[in-house]
């Protein structure tokens, strides 16, 4: 099977293809997680995009399917394996990309892609490995990518999550899963609302404090759940995680900004200045909140990246609202980042 | 937290000898320590014995001690110097265990020496098997069924109830030395006991074995701050029961699911938290493949191998930050050093396939047994980088310099499957090459999967391999095809071999492709921001990253590639210094090499650095890339000098002695002809290219005779022949003579040995010193003992040795380094070998006699004359003071290696003893080697008829002076007793018995034959060795050393110097 990446600025490269047979127009993007691919594929901050791998080597443990969806829509990788080794596969990578109709591309100079990337950013193209010929794929990559992304992974209506403490509204942009798996086990209850739920919808389920998840998508195009968030900080303790850290931050008066080089792995070091002391997080995204528009704002930082100095935290002065650019993470043995939503629910109860 | 400004000066312990399990990655780290502490205005102060290093260069650390590592000469040196801090964690086991000892001794507390980095608290509970398993009892951590004992009753115990197979590891041992795994009674005892020997606290670790499961390791470090984090995870290809230095580890770890990774990353980070460990750190899991059942195998609270393999990796100089978090910095406030630009908090992130493959020295221990096991066996290692995993490895296999053509071997090739799988099962240091074998007769991956555990993933990385093979073999080479080899790391030369065509055919045909390689940057961050790492490796892809600079003129060093026997640290300390002398010339400095323990592949060494095999191809497409002003192949040892006729051939210019001259001094025929033009005389013989032209020049040269093959490194094969019957064995058994590869005889002369180093211009020379080796002819100049200045040698022996040496040099038309060794028979000089390139000692010449011989060297290279610089011609005078230099061996990790000392290499390392006295200059180097200095007991002599002679006389009666008891073997005991030397003859079964009483302190044996394991010669010294006591094969060797216990047994007040001391008068 061959298989060929079209970018929208004209440049080809050619390869091999995998996977589900097909051709897909969307967003380039890499990852750079040496493990972790299954993971990444259902990662719904990922929706709709088409991911170049930067680890060359890719399925070597197979896929462990538990039927979750698949948001990313294709991958390009150097090498990927076909007969994979490990006690717990059910599949191999291969036969789950067929299964989700994920489209692959692999023997393709991924770092040469990356490079490209990194250079000039995140662009459109179309991967096939249907024998298109360049004639077609120059037609092809003029289709719209869809961006009502978060549509796709919100829910669709309120769902109640019964417990014996609190009730703590999540606002889903996509990632509800992800909030509730690391608050699982403290018996908390939660009150699920799709994004588009207005304020007067959410007063009426008397919650106390609000999660905004973190979900695919810009932050500045979502216009309507600004205004909602903006709205709710009047009256809510808030919490924002990644994209909902962003919307939190514009709906406070804060601007984001396009970054050079976007943050897309597990391995960043981030300060916390209420802890005196970093950690490795998680993290995924191409904008950043700018520094210059807090000014004058009641905001604080409360969290930078150890490389470029971006902001990955911030606070608000007076009103008990916070927010995180990375991504959650569980307890665990280990001193880690899943302080930062304890202690916000915590505050929570203490208010009550 | 910043910098701890209370820290005026910090004491560095370095790794002392190279040996088995303790290799040049501690001239790494300590070299990256030093540099990093001292950039900060701290005063570092160093000990290390070993003088082949490059930190014990004079511009390192600000003091330098070469001087031995044990804890009183460290006394006095911390009375000396006073140091605020010490810095145990860069020297391996040596350091860790002397800074314990410090510590428990209480000299520590008495002189205020804070330790840095590791606290004594963390050494004990990471190195105490005990507070060790304690500690992950308490923090929930699982840890293999075991326990700790000192009597094997218990250990016969723990097995009714826990079942064989069991491993057993001797507390505080460098290498797991004397460990192993036994699978029955008998195995047991001899193993327990061989344990508890070999600890030196006499205790040993019985664990449930856990054989077969996954074996990964992860590089961590943490901060004061407690910011903690992976720099590298690490899989071994070789299940549990090979150790980790003996087995292939690719990194990063590839057959973990994403919980087994994060499930190991937090327990690793988690026993890092609760050791309370500052700096860098090595742990060591075992994964059930079958489940998630996992055990905590070993923590080592330093730096190590693992971890300059994990830096070189990653690129990521863990040393270096380790150091500063030592010395108070956290990782937030530092930067990575590697990219100049990201945070050193930053877990790197890897885009490409990096292997890891031992490098065995089987080939000189032709006796050793090749199986591998618990007991680490490598000198050294080579490291790949490559985009997929089949790539890498055969990568490193080129990296290798073996014989083998990529995974072929031919002895391999005639065996039947079921013979495949019994030496895969065995496990030996060619299980790789007979997989691919096996894989190649169409055995199943499922079956050696089921035999040896080994992944299946990496099973089928080689059985992709072997397809390949086969497609070259059978399919039309057209360009795609071509070009997937290439991808695969396929040498020109091996498809050339598969296709059955000349390999420059090959070559044009690719290039007519346009199929070259690109070079992709290491850059920690998998490309994801911008970063300046001029640190590259090939790969068959479409971008190429590698800028050249056309502005500037650069010159590429090859490096030496992996240790080995005959090669060693010393040669990557020429490298070193000879890509420094190239920046300070001006000019861009490349360096090619593949050994991740060496300072030469560290990311500030050079201006540019090339992680890649020294193979013709790779290095050919590098110049190819590079346009370099000129290649020097001087300094990386055989591994470089045997390139210069394929380059010469090619048209690239070698800088400094040319091909023409390189080729005179290797070819027999032309270079006898110049020394009998030159009137300088050679030990007469000859190459011979079968059995009965050996006979006959043997029998005219008449015996001794000394043989070996041509061209080979350190002497390997190479032997004295006493008559005909020995010679046929030699020629039959132990080498394959031929037109093209004679096996050379010449005429033994007795007498002694003599080392010049020299350097010449082409009209000049100058001579740093001359030294002297203290056994006769006959045993390799690497495993001598050598004298600075010389003991014996007249004035007027000098004057012609210098005399000899210009005129050779000169005519030569030597441009940079070269080495002559000479015999004395105290009438005549005779040549014995030129090597016109720089050699093992220049090192220690360069240090002991402050000339930078390399830099002098790489200067002329570059054109300029001896007469126009400072450091003078001619032969300079001896210093008012004395060095020693002692082979260091490791013959107790290679449990049958004879420990005599031959005409072929055996050492591992050296140490140098200095001091203005020559007695007290031979009694620090003994020390310095660790070997016991009785006072008192037995000694046992037995020595060959030729030995029986008056020299002889004297020093055995020099110990029977000191107090000694002699007991000698029946034919010795009558030539002492009849020549009044009162000796107790001991039958044969009675000595085994003296030596396991502890009553025989000391063995003088030099046997007849050597490397016979049936010999009762053998059986001897290698059960002295076990029992660590000195062994003498050579009676010279004991007359020293007796030199150095009267000078143990005056107690006479020896001082410890600086290096510098020495210099300023």
């Amino acid at each position: 099977m061959s298989g060929i990446i079209y970018l929208e600025d004209g440049t080809i490269y050619k390869g091999e293809g995998f996977g589900a047979k097909g051709t897909i127009v969307g967003e380039l993007d890499f990852n750079t997680s040496m493990i972790g691919y299954q993971e990444v594929l259902e990662d719904s901050s990922n929706a709709g995009l088409i991911l170049n791998m930067t680890y060359p080597w890719i399925g070597n443990y197979g896929v462990k399917d538990s039927g979750k969806k698949a948001y990313a829509k294709g991958i390009i990788v150097k090498a990927v394996t076909e007969e994979p080794s490990n006690y717990e596969c059910n599949k191999t990578l291969i036969e789950y990309m067929k299964e989700r109709g994920i489209v692959g591309i692999k023997d393709v100079d991924t770092r040469a892609i990356t490079r490209k990337i990194r250079r000039d950013n995140v662009m459109k193209c179309v991967i096939t490995n249907e024998d298109l010929s360049e004639e077609e794929l120059k037609e092809r990559i003029k289709e719209d990518i869809e961006y009502n992304l978060i549509e796709e992974c919100s829910i669709k209506e309120i769902e109640k999550i019964e417990g014996n403490d609190l009730n703590i509204g999540i606002l889903d942009l996509g990632q509800k899963d992800r909030v509730l798996e690391v608050l699982e086990g403290k018996n908390l209850g939660f009150t699920l609302f799709p994004y588009n739920t207005t304020k007067k919808e959410i007063d009426k389920e008397k919650v106390d404090a609000i999660i905004v998840t973190n979900g695919p998508g810009l932050a500045s195009e979502m216009v309507d759940t600004i205004e909602t968030v903006k709205e709710l900080a009047k009256d809510y303790a808030i919490f924002g995680i990644s994209l909902g850290h962003q919307i939190i931050s514009i709906a406070l008066g804060a601007k984001v900004r396009k970054m050079t080089y976007g943050h897309r792995g597990s391995n960043h070091g981030v300060y916390d200045y209420n802890k005196n002391r970093a950690f490795i997080v998680p993290q995924n995204h191409g904008y950043v909140i700018d520094e210059n528009s807090l000014a004058g704002l009641d905001l604080k930082v409360s969290h930078i990246n150890l490389n470029d100095s971006t902001i990955e935290g911030i606070e608000h002065n007076s009103l008990n609202i916070q927010s995180i650019q990375f991504e959650l993470e569980k307890e665990s043995d280990l001193a880690n980042t899943s302080y930062i939503l304890n202690s916000f629910i915590d505050s929570i109860r203490e208010g009550k | 937290m910043p910098l701890n400004k209370s820290l005026k000066s910090v004491l560095i312990i370095g790794s002392g000898p190279i040996v088995i399990g303790q290799a040049a990655e501690f001239d790494y780290s300590g070299t990256q320590a030093c540099k990093s502490i001292k950039e900060e205005g701290i005063r570092t102060i160093l000990i290390n014995s070993n003088p082949a290093t490059i930190m014990t260069d004079m511009n390192v650390a600000d003091k330098v001690y070469i001087e031995p590592i044990t804890i009183d000469t460290v006394e006095k040196i911390i009375e000396k110097e006073r140091p605020d801090g010490l810095l145990a964690g860069f020297g391996g086991q040596t350091a860790l265990n002397l800074a314990m000892n410090l510590k428990d001794e209480g000299i520590l507390d008495k002189y205020n020496v804070k330790l840095l980095g590791v606290k004594p608290d963390t050494i004990k509970k990471a190195e105490d098997r005990e507070a060790f398993k304690d500690l992950m009892e308490d923090i929930n951590e699982p840890t293999a069924k075991s326990i700790i004992s000192t009597k094997i009753e218990e250990c016969k115990e723990f097995v009714k109830e826990n079942g064989y197979p069991v491993i057993i590891r001797p507390a505080y041992t460098l290498g797991g030395t004397g460990g192993g795994t036994a699978h029955n009674e008998e195995e047991l005892e001899e193993i327990c006991a061989s344990g508890f020997h070999n600890s030196p606290i006499g205790q040993i670790l019985l664990e449930q074995s856990v054989a077969g499961w996954k074996e990964v390791e992860f590089e961590v470090m943490r901060d004061a701050k407690g910011n903690s984090m992976v720099i590298c995870s690490m899989e071994n290809l070789d299940p549990v029961g090979v150790h980790t230095g003996d087995s292939v580890v690719v990194a990063p770890a590839q057959t973990l699911a994403s919980h087994e990774y994060n499930m190991l990353r937090t327990s690793a980070l988690k026993i890092l938290e609760n050791l309370d460990l500052e700096g860098g750190c090595n742990i060591q899991f075992a994964l059930d493949y079958k489940s998630d059942d996992y055990i905590v195998i070993e923590v080592n609270p330093r730096v190590s191998r693992s971890s300059a393999l994990a830096s070189k990796a990653a690129g990521y100089p863990i040393a270096k930050i380790a150091s500063k978090i030592a010395i108070g910095y956290t990782l937030d406030e530092l930067k990575n050093y590697v990219t100049k630009t990201s945070s050193a908090y930053f877990e790197p992130s890897i885009d490409y396939t990096v292997i890891k493959y031992p490098k065995w020295a089987f080939d000189k221990f032709a006796g050793a047994a090749r199986k591998l096991g618990t007991q680490m066996k490598a000198t050294g290692e080579v490291m790949s980088i490559a985009r997929t995993f089949e790539s890498a490895m055969m990568k490193a296999l080129t990296s290798l310099e073996s014989k083998n053509q990529g995974m072929r071997v031919e002895h391999l090739e005639g065996l039947s499957n079921d013979e495949l799988l019994e030496k895969i099962e065995q496990c030996d240091d060619e299980r790789m090459m007979a997989i691919a074998q096996a894989i190649r007769q169409g055995v199943e991956v499922d079956k050696i999967n089921d035999i040896t555990k080994i992944d299946k993933l990496f099973l089928n990385g080689i059985k992709n391999i072997v397809n390949m093979e086969e497609k070259l073999k059978t399919e039309e080479l057209n360009s795609e095809l071509l070009l997937k080899a290439k991808k695969m790391g396929i040498a020109d030369k091996d498809i050339a071999i598969l296709k059955g065509v000349e390999t420059d055919e090959i070559t044009k045909l690719r290039k007519e492709y346009g199929i070259k390689p690109v070079y992709k940057m290491v850059d920690t961050c998998a490309a994801e921001f911008d970063a300046h790492t001029p640190y590259y490796y090939s790969s068959f892809e479409d971008e190429d990253e590698n800028e050249v600079d056309e502005s500037k003129e650069s010159i590429i060093v090859l490096g030496s590639g992996p240790i080995r026997i005959g090669q060693g640290v010393e040669f990557d300390y020429c490298c070193v210094h000879g890509v420094w002398a190239i920046k300070e010339a001006g000019y861009e400095s490349i360096i090619i090499n593949n050994n991740p323990e060496t300072v030469s592949t560290d990311f500030d060494t050079s201006d540019k650095l090339y992680f890649e095999s020294l193979f013709i191809e790779d290095v050919m497409s590098i110049i190819e890339k590079e346009k370099p002003k000129g290649v020097v192949v001087q300094f990386g040892g055989q591994t470089s000098i045997n390139l210069a006729e394929k380059l010469h051939r090619r048209g690239i210019n070698i800088l400094g002695t040319s091909y023409d001259s390189i080729d005179l001094a290797e070819d027999r025929e032309k270079f006898g002809k110049l020394l009998s033009d030159l009137n300088i005389p050679s030990p007469s013989g000859g190459g011979v290219t079968n059995l009965k032209e050996g006979l006959e020049t043997a029998n005219k040269l008449g015996y001794p005779v000394i043989v070996r093959p041509s061209y080979v490194i350190g002497g390997r094969a190479m032997q004295v022949v006493y008559d005909d019957e020995v010679l046929k064995t030699y020629m039959t058994e132990a080498v394959t003579a031929s037109k093209t590869h004679p096996v050379l005889i010449d005429k033994y002369v007795r007498g002694t040995e003599i080392e010049v180093d020299a350097i010449c211009d082409g009209e000049d020379i100058l001579i740093p010193g001359i030294m002297e080796h203290v056994e006769r002819t006959g045993v390799h100049s690497g495993d001598s003992i050598t004298v600075y200045p010389t003991i014996t040698l007249p004035q007027d022996v000098k004057d012609k040795l210098y005399e000899y040496t210009k005129s050779i040099a000169v005519e030569l038309k030597t441009k940079g380094l070269i080495n002559i060794q000479y015999v004395y028979d105290g009438k005549d000089i005779y040549v014995i070998e030129v090597n016109p390139r720089a050699s093992r000692t220049v090192p220690i010449l360069s240090k002991i006699t402050g000339t930078p011989m390399v830099k002098i060297a790489v200067e002329i290279m570059l054109g300029k004359k001896l007469s126009e610089m400072e450091y003078g011609v001619g032969l300079i005078p001896p210093r008012d003071f004395s060095a020693i230099k002692i082979p260091v061996f490791s013959t107790e990790k290679l449990g049958d290696v004879d420990v005599y000392l031959g005409p072929e290499m055996k050492s591992t390392g050296e140490v140098l003893g200095m001091d203005n006295d020559f007695e007290n200059a031979v009694y620090k180097a003994f020390k310095a080697t660790n070997t016991q200095m009785p006072l008192s007991g037995g000694v046992y002599v037995a020595i060959k008829d030729v030995d029986k002679e008056e020299d002889s006389l004297e020093i055995i009666k020099g110990y029977k002076d000191m107090g000694f008891r002699i007991y000698a073997s029946m034919g010795t005991s009558k030539f002492l007793n009849e020549n009044g030397v009162e000796a107790e003859a001991l039958a044969p079964d009675e000595i085994e018995n003296r030596i396991a009483n502890d009553d025989v302190k000391i063995i003088i044996n030099t046997p007849t034959k050597g490397n016979d394991k049936r010999r009762r010669g053998f059986k001897l010294r290698r059960k002295g060795s076990e029992h660590r006591i000195p062994v003498f094969t050579c009676i010279d060797t004991a007359e020293l050393f007796l030199k150095a216990l009267k000078i143990k047994a005056s107690d006479k007040e020896i001082e410890y110097r600086e290096l510098k001391s020495y210099f300023n008068k």
